[in-house]
């Protein structure tokens, strides 16, 4: 499949996983799945042969590695990677996971049904793709709180738990337990306000 | 597969094939011990016949030309009498089943052997693969290189992996009905467009 196609795969499967594991580098991880999900095809244009060494599935001991130092870029390549493989595995010629070992190909569907690259169908699976990622990429993102309803607040009581100072017998108010029953997806206005002092407000953006 | 073998081929009364050669190089060399015939393309099947009895005896065109296809296959089987003929053509593929009628007739004497190549495999119509199996392919290795696939079809695999993957996501989503609705009906909201777009205006 051509590059487009694989990073916006990459980036569709990134962000539903991320959603999944409730991934917090979103931005990170976008540009590090992106990234990757060509690598395979620069590694092939590099050794000079397609569908080769790039696309064994062996590429993923490395990733696991990388893991060890920063785990949420590892998890962000892996994902990248695998959407790429997952991707060729579509395609007409499939991909050679176990390559060095076995130079068979892995492939999906029947032959004249498989997409092949550069084609219409391989045009009508960007777009399918595109359609899926926009909206996910809005939610996901929280970008799409901006068309939420601004208006709607939800009101919070705090309860708050008085513990006695026993050096000098003053009252201090501290450890508030709040309770929070919010719409997702939305930035959450909160408002904590001490009674005749300043008021102070606290923009949490997700929870 | 060199001379000696072909010829051997031949000693045996077996028929031989070539995938994606031109038989015309057999033909020059067998041309020297055997009487020989070279075809580019087994039809049209009546100016074959005349050619090649024209060929063997030496009847002028003009009189071959006015006889019928079933006269002129008994004429050329009573002219070879016990004498070897090898018929050579490429495109073996583009037999037709009147055509294939007459070289199965033909193939039937025994003293009338074929050598043929063949280039497109998926436009052989099913009777020609009756024909086809009084063949001996030469160069086999070079045929199942370019024909058969070394390949595992993980169909299903896939759609589990997905199903599974689909499973958690719209756990999860569910959690948040608003969330999973907007999802769902944004994303089919969005295929209907698409399918509108495709349906009115087409693709050119």
């Amino acid at each position: 499949m051509r590059e487009y196609t694989h990073i916006a795969g990459a980036i569709l499967i990134f962000l539903t996983f991320a959603y999944l594991i409730n991934f917090s580098n979103l931005l990170i991880g976008i540009f590090f799945a992106g990234w990757i999900s060509v690598f395979p095809d620069i590694i092939d244009k590099l050794t000079g042969k397609h569908r080769g060494i790039g696309h064994s599935i062996f590429w993923l001991i490395p990733f696991t590695i990388i893991g060890f130092w920063d785990l949420p870029i590892a998890v962000a390549i892996i994902i990248g990677f695998l959407s790429h493989i997952f991707l060729d595995i579509l395609t007409t010629h499939g991909c050679p996971l176990l390559y060095p070992l076995q130079d068979t190909d892995f492939v999906c569907f029947n032959r004249k049904r498989r997409i092949k690259t550069g084609t219409n169908q391989e045009k009508a699976a960007f777009i399918f793709i595109l359609l899926l990622l926009v909206p996910v990429l809005l939610f996901t993102t929280n970008i799409g709180s901006f068309w939420g309803n601004s208006e709607e607040q939800n009101l919070v009581f705090a309860a708050s738990q008085d513990t006695q100072n026993s050096s000098n017998n003053d009252v201090v108010k501290n450890n508030f337990n709040l309770n929070f029953e919010l719409d997702q997806g939305v930035n959450k206005k909160i408002t904590v306000k001490k009674v005749s002092e300043n008021e102070t407000t606290i923009l949490v953006d997700d929870i | 597969m060199n001379l000696i073998h072909i010829k051997e081929n031949i000693g045996n009364g077996k028929n031989l094939m070539f995938y994606k050669k031109n038989v015309y190089d057999c033909f020059k060399e067998l041309k020297k011990d055997y009487l020989c015939i070279y075809y580019n393309e087994p039809l049209p099947i009546k100016i074959r016949l005349v050619d090649s009895i024209n060929f063997i005896s030496g009847y002028s065109k003009t009189h071959l030309n006015r006889l019928a296809i079933t006269e002129l296959t008994k004429l050329l089987i009573d002219e070879l009498k016990s004498t070897t003929l090898i018929i050579l053509f490429n495109h073996f593929e583009r037999l037709t089943e009147r055509s294939l009628q007459i070289y199965q007739y033909l193939n039937s004497r025994e003293n009338i052997h074929f050598i043929c190549s063949f280039s497109i495999v998926k436009t052989f119509k099913p009777d020609v693969y009756l024909f086809l199996k009084t063949f001996k392919l030469i160069n086999e290795e070079e045929y199942k290189v370019e024909n058969t696939t070394n390949e595992i079809n993980i169909t299903y695999i896939v759609y589990a992996i997905i199903s599974v993957y689909c499973f958690f996501i719209y756990m999860k989503t569910s959690f948040s009905c608003s969330m999973a609705s907007l999802l769902i009906g944004g994303a089919w909201f969005a295929f209907l467009i698409f399918r509108t777009l495709m349906y009115t205006g087409g693709r050119s």
